[in-house]
């Protein structure tokens, strides 16, 4: 590709320079005003809260609890998104630290570089809450809460040993998250020993997803395409859901909870998409993520060292998710996030 | 390699058919199946979204720009058309036909933005797209809070019709790329992008009008991501943030791959197309012969080097016998004198 000359010196190329980056910023501007909020620290307690991301329902549910549950608490929180990288989420972490804020809660994009984001913390005696993505290294960890990757992937596991007790041999895709992802490595890891007890499954085919949608669609449909028995499907996180169903109703193969021909389907994320497909009686087993604790635990723990200065005690606490299935809907979707609870 | 010109593809089109004969006939060796007309058939469907978006991509990058807010244009275009055409905003959303329009004039409206701003402001199109990717993302993100949407109704057609027993993606990707190839080869705009593409300089000169090419490949590159994206949410039933994502990049791919020089001026629509089915059988083979999880990003990316590769090495041949004659003859009369 040909460069052309740009003179960054010049106040003509600068000018230029300027009033584009002003059109992307007007035309970003005029969709939203990003409920930030001014971060001059008042006589409320202020805490930052850095995402690694904000693009699925899981962040979402994530800062829709930690909203709820600050209001409730008398927090103000204010929110950085670190896009996916772990660079950005170091600053921002550093800006929060140089802005005196009364805590910071951290859902770390790596798990190996957040422990300089907790000494930087703890040197600057703030506490720092790691949330969702357990820390490669508990060294100079204030707390971490999360759901439990490893005990919801064993429960999805099991879950398959008891339809296959029931006499059908179950032939299984196994989706997978990403694999630099502990969470999504820990939840296929789990799933595979459980269903290892069972000389009734097989794991005829796994594929990467990156969490996408459209991955969990193009292997979904291959593997039906390769394995026309495939009988049974985990997913680890509830986006493969509907690519799935999208796939088996291509070849025919989508029936309801029940049908003779049914798909057993399992998921892990207790969202929106969960809660609609176990009500509607498509998914045999969503696992949901203790969303609403989880936020409620964070902001606890960092409330009690700021008022009472007591340090959480255990430090690290792992959450297990709570199965949810078409028969029990009607009784557990109170207590699902995804559903409203 | 003078056989392979014989073909009379254009770029490294006919090296590229070689290519993917041999990667169809390794998984093919590797498990039979994958050759079966219904795999062939999945491998066509899954190369499609890439191979719409290369069509506008290979515009773009024949005028030695690139564009690397495909993805979020995509996203944005899509997002834009289900709000304006359905009726609510719950989790299953059914947009009506009319979502089809609405996506492909949100696209070239964000494709002309990013013309305008390279032509009248004179920005590198590298920094013009990669503040557009953030951009038009954000604005997406924002417009629906991050959320993901069930999508059911018209919008699935264009992912799941058939005619005539083919999907009918595979038939609308023929019939642009057809139409696109044409544009390019009869059309006076058309020429105008080789022609600016590889001197532009010359072009300026001859007051031939950058701008007005630009506004064309910009365009079809927005358009092209609408539909790519109608197509991802037709296929999926869904419509998440992460449509789009990266996208760019395997676009990109394709179409340096299919033989288009990123110096611009030199590329062919065939060229991209083939691209797009390489990436495709690759990432369907890994899948069918059940390769370690491990090894995708891999093979999928030796594979890539060695196209590349082979391609250049075929393009250079005529090149390097040319040379070596030459040489050789300066020696001889050298060695005369």
């Amino acid at each position: 590709m040909k460069i052309r000359t740009f003179d960054p010196a010049g106040t003509k190329g600068q000018s230029r320079a300027f009033l584009a980056a002003g059109v992307l910023f007007a035309a970003a501007a005029t969709a939203f005003v990003f409920p930030h909020g001014a971060r001059a620290a008042g006589s409320v307690p202020t805490i930052g809260v850095t995402f690694d991301k904000m693009d699925d329902t899981f962040r979402i549910g994530e800062k829709k609890y930690l909203d709820i549950y600050a209001q409730q608490m008398g927090i103000k929180l204010i929110y950085d998104d670190a896009q996916q990288s772990a660079a950005t989420q170091s600053s921002q972490v550093r800006t929060l630290i140089a802005q005196q804020v009364a805590g910071i809660v951290e859902i770390p994009w790596d798990t190996h570089a957040v422990a300089a984001d907790v000494s930087a913390a703890k040197l600057a005696k703030i506490p720092l809450a790691v949330m969702d993505q357990e820390p490669a290294t508990t060294a100079d960890l204030f707390y971490y809460v999360g759901g439990s990757p490893c005990g919801d992937g064993r429960m999805a596991g099991e879950f398959m040993v008891t339809e296959a007790a029931k006499g059908k041999h179950l032939n299984i895709l196994e989706l997978l998250g990403s694999l630099n992802s502990a969470n999504g490595l820990e939840r296929s890891g789990c799933f595979e020993k459980a269903v290892a007890t069972s000389s009734n499954i097989t794991i005829v085919a796994k594929s990467p997803t990156n969490w996408r949608t459209n991955e969990a669609f193009k292997a979904t449909q291959n593997a039906l395409q390769q394995h026309p028995n495939i009988n049974a499907v985990y997913t680890p996180w509830t986006g493969g859901l509907p690519a799935i169903y999208a796939s088996l109703k291509a070849v025919h193969r989508l029936f309801p909870v029940g049908n003779p021909d049914h798909v057993v389907t399992v998921s892990i994320n207790g969202d929106q998409i969960g809660c609609q497909y176990v009500g509607g009686n498509m998914d045999d087993l969503d696992i949901a993520t203790p969303l609403p604790a989880m936020a409620k635990s964070a902001l606890v723990a960092i409330s009690n060292s700021i008022n009472k200065h007591e340090s959480p005690n255990p430090s690290v606490v792992e959450l297990p998710g709570l199965p949810y299935t078409p028969a029990n809907f009607a009784q557990m979707k109170s207590k699902v996030w995804g559903c409203g609870g | 390699m003078t056989w392979f010109r014989r073909l009379r593809l254009g770029g490294n089109s006919g090296v590229l058919i070689v290519f993917i004969v041999l990667v169809l006939a390794g998984f093919g060796l590797i498990r039979p199946a994958y050759l079966t007309g219904s795999n062939l058939s999945n491998i066509l469907v899954q190369a499609t979204p890439v191979a719409i978006a290369a069509i506008g991509m290979t515009y773009v990058i024949l005028l030695a720009d690139i564009d690397l807010s495909i993805g979020s244009t995509m996203y944005l275009s899509v997002v834009v058309a289900t709000m304006l055409t359905s009726s609510s905003s719950a989790l299953m959303i059914t947009p009506s036909v009319w979502v089809y329009p609405v996506a492909i004039v949100t696209g070239l409206i964000l494709g002309s933005v990013n013309a305008a701003l390279i032509s009248v402001l004179r920005i590198n199109a590298l920094i013009v797209s990669l503040g557009a990717l953030y951009a038009y993302q954000g604005i997406g993100l924002a417009l629906t809070g991050a959320g993901t949407q069930l999508t059911s109704g018209p919008i699935t057609w264009l992912g799941t019709a058939k005619a005539g027993g083919t999907y009918v993606v595979v038939l609308l990707t023929i019939a642009a790329s057809i139409l696109a190839a044409a544009f390019l080869k009869f059309r006076s705009n058309g020429r105008l992008l080789y022609a600016i593409g590889s001197d532009p300089r010359s072009a300026k000169e001859s007051g031939l009008s950058r701008p007005r090419a630009r506004f064309v490949a910009f365009g079809l590159a927005g358009v092209c991501a609408a539909v790519a994206g109608l197509i991802n949410v037709g296929q999926d039933g869904t419509l998440d943030a992460t449509l789009g994502s990266d996208f760019a990049f395997t676009v990109i791919t394709a179409v340096v791959v299919g033989g288009t020089s990123l110096f611009g001026g030199r590329g062919t629509v065939l060229g991209s197309m083939l691209g797009a089915l390489l990436l495709a059988a690759i990432e369907n083979g890994l899948n069918v012969i059940n390769a370690s999880i491990y090894v995708y990003d891999v093979v999928q990316g030796v594979v890539l080097v060695a196209a590349i590769l082979f391609g250049a090495a075929s393009q250079k041949a005529g090149f390097r016998a040319a040379a070596g004659k030459l040489f050789w003859t300066r020696q001889t009369l050298e060695k005369g004198a």
